[in-house]
């Protein structure tokens, strides 16, 4: 079944004098989806949010939400829900002002406008605090009531500028699972901006990489970290080593890529992720994700297609697994790879194998 | 023993401590304490002590006789009673003409980049780079029967005859609320700049036009601005003496003019030092309680 588009973004294009902040964006946001905006600091992400709520115009393209063109609409009449990165709670207003003063402007009356407020803040579990000032929460109950701010008035569509940037590791992780339960319950649109990769890939429905005011790619979060389209979606999500060659063969389905220390690869078509082909005795790029390496054992040995000799120089206990880095011996290659075991003759400085199979290197045309 | 012994180590190493806190903060204030206290204080309990003296004339204090005889003689007569609403209504006249002025300019200072509001806050402050005679002569030339301004909204046709702008209670709040505007502004534009600009957008989100937002958001959270330009033009304007005396001359006898009157020409130091008095607690009071209403009322949480 098709699902109805709640936002849909043609073509929009913004500049600040010179410099394009955003270059040409298409983004059809489906209903009830949690979208995410991520992407590096200055990469245009607050910056669609801003043109979606209505508080930057955009200089080329349109802007439809549920259908509507919002070209000149100011931000008080498209009915949505915003949160911001700073809380911006009225400081001068109790949490139930607070919720009540969108309620009010739609011209709730009271008894209906209790009962959304009372309904709004159980949501959050923040109910019996109505009677607080801004001043008296902690930074965790602020953004709570902010979201119960932004969801009393049933806005069409939900807005959420970094919300969690401002709060501690654990208070972070926390709200994080609250946002999506809260917006499965709801079942509002909502689009999220942030740069915490985690938190995109552990909340999201589809995630929006963006970079330098394009996107690169739209996806579900599996297929966004195991098919990134381009190398920038590859490097910026999770964390990979980087290997350099020489293009030596192209075959029909593959690219034969020789290693500094002759080592020859035959990777898959597939797995190339720059737009341009590649041309013999160009220098390539290859990747490989460190949980995707392993330190050679019986049981894995006849699946690995690349094993390497290399001495253990780092190991770091990251508490529910080692993050080891190896050198290769023979060459000026340093690979990183985590694990759940490591066995009791690693240490610093022991000598061990480690392989990966072709099939999860990825590779790239060298920038340079 | 030994117990006690332990329990003195310990609370005496803190109270030094506190000590120590205490006393640089201290030094580093001791010569503005100095000042106050040899220019201020000393002469205001001197004049404090004279207005409880009753001699009719000059300093002579010997076989002098302590009542409170110069306060009731203040209040017994309409004359000195007139001047200080006189002097009340002249100064919330300044302070409402400062406001309406200066709330937009503060506003538009709030709103605008940079480099704009430096700009701005130059203009603002640079009629106090003149002095109070300066300026007010030439409030003067402008105010007087044939001035410039008479003369324009005549030639205009939309007077017949010049208006009494000079030594009117008109010109002594034109005088007044020029030489204070830039407090004012100042004090606005000051807590208007400490606005979250975010809380804006918030309420524009939220669905309220410009100016609901203005009136429900940015209005309310610039209101320690405006309790503190308000009271401190207001307690300015209270004592304000050349400005009147230029501008107003007898027409426009506010208690300060009255009171130089009464020291300076009738030599009547103890009961223009009482009425020195009178003028500082009224104005104390009107702006204790005045600051209090704004504290008290639904807005007093922007005040904490
Ligand atoms: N008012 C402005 N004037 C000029 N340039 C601006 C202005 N606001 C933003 N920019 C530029 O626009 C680009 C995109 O900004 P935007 O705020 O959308 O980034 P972002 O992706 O939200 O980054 P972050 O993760 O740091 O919030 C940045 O390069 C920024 O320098
Ligand atoms: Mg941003």
């Amino acid at each position: 079944m098709q699902k109805e588009i709640d936002v849909d973004i043609q073509g929009i294009s913004l500049s600040y004098g010179k410099t394009k902040v955003l270059k040409e964006i298409d983004l059809q946001i489906e209903q009830g989806e949690l979208l995410t905006l991520l992407g590096p600091s200055g990469c245009g992400k607050s910056t669609t949010l801003n043109i979606i709520a209505g508080f930057l115009e955009q200089d080329a393209g349109q802007l439809f939400i549920k259908g509507k063109k919002m070209n000149n609409v100011p931000s008080y009449k498209r009915d949505l829900g915003m949160v911001f990165q700073t809380y911006s709670l009225f400081p001068h207003m109790t949490v139930y002002d607070n919720l009540a003063f969108g309620l009010k402007l739609r011209k709730v009356g009271k008894e209906a406008m209790d009962e959304k407020i009372e309904r709004s803040l159980k949501l959050v579990r923040m109910n019996g605090l109505e009677d607080r000032y801004p001043k008296e929460l902690s930074g965790g109950q602020r953004q709570r009531v902010a979201i119960a701010r932004a969801l009393v008035v049933e806005p069409t569509l939900l807005l959420l500028d970094e919300p969690l940037s401002n709060l501690d590791a654990k208070l972070r992780h926390e709200l994080r699972t609250e946002i999506k339960r809260m917006q499965n319950e709801v079942g509002v649109t909502t689009v999220f901006v942030t740069h915490d990769q985690d938190e995109a890939l552990s909340m999201s429905d589809r995630i929006v990489i963006m970079n330098d005011g394009k996107i690169e790619q739209i996806g579900t979060p599996t297929e966004i970290y195991q098919n990134p389209k381009t190398e920038f979606v590859f490097r910026f999500i999770g964390s990979s080593t980087k290997m350099e060659g020489i293009l030596t063969e192209i075959r029909d389905a593959s690219y034969v890529v020789k290693l500094a220390n002759e080592l020859s690869l035959e990777v898959s078509k597939d797995n190339y992720l720059s737009d341009a082909a590649p041309s013999i005795n160009e220098p390539i790029n290859l990747y490989i994700r460190p949980e995707q390496c392993f330190f050679l054992n019986e049981t894995n040995q006849n699946k690995l297609d690349v094993v390497l000799p290399a001495t253990v120089s780092q190991m770091n206990y990251l508490g529910a697994s080692w993050e080891v880095e190896v050198q290769v011996i023979g060459a000026d290659q340093k690979i990183s790879l985590v694990t759940q075991e490591v066995n009791e003759h690693v240490k610093v400085g022991s000598e061990v194998e480690v392989g990966w199979k072709l099939e999860c290197m990825k590779i790239s045309k060298s920038a340079i | 023993m030994h117990e006690n012994i332990q329990k003195r180590d310990i609370s005496e190493r803190p109270r030094k401590r506190k000590l120590k806190r205490f006393l640089s903060p201290a030094l580093l204030i001791l010569p503005l304490l100095v000042f106050i206290i040899s220019f201020f204080v000393v002469p205001m309990l001197y004049i404090l002590y004279l207005s409880f003296i009753d001699v009719k004339e000059g300093l002579n204090t010997e076989g002098a006789v302590y009542s409170i005889q110069n306060y009731v003689n203040f209040f017994k007569d309409p004359y000195y009673l007139s001047s200080l609403w006189l002097t009340i209504k002249i100064s919330i006249y300044t302070v409402i003409v400062c406001l309406v002025l200066g709330y937009p300019v503060a506003l538009t200072m709030a709103k605008s980049s940079v480099k704009v509001r430096s700009f701005i806050t130059l203009l603002v402050v640079s009629p106090l780079l003149i002095s109070v005679v300066v300026r007010n002569f030439g409030w003067y030339l402008l105010l007087l029967p044939n001035g410039t301004i008479n003369k324009v909204l005549m030639g205009l046709g939309i007077i017949d005859s010049p208006l009494k702008l000079l030594f009117s209670e008109v010109g002594v709040v034109i005088g007044l609320a020029s030489a204070y505007l830039p407090f004012m502004i100042l004090a606005i534009a000051t807590s208007l700049y400490n606005i979250d600009p975010s809380l804006e957008k918030a309420s524009s989100i939220l669905g309220a036009s410009p100016l609901r937002t203005f009136r429900t958001v940015t209005l309310p959270l610039s209101f320690p601005g405006i309790v503190a330009g308000t009271t401190l033009v207001f307690s300015v304007s209270m004592s304000a003496y050349v400005t009147p005396t230029l501008m107003g001359g007898a027409a426009v006898p506010v208690l300060p003019v009255v009171t130089y009157d009464r020291i300076m020409v009738l030599f009547q130091w103890t009961y223009g030092s009482a009425m020195s008095y009178i003028l500082l607690i009224t104005t104390l009071v009107i702006v204790f309680i005045y600051t209090k209403i704004f504290e008290k009322s639904k807005y007093g949480e922007v005040f904490k």
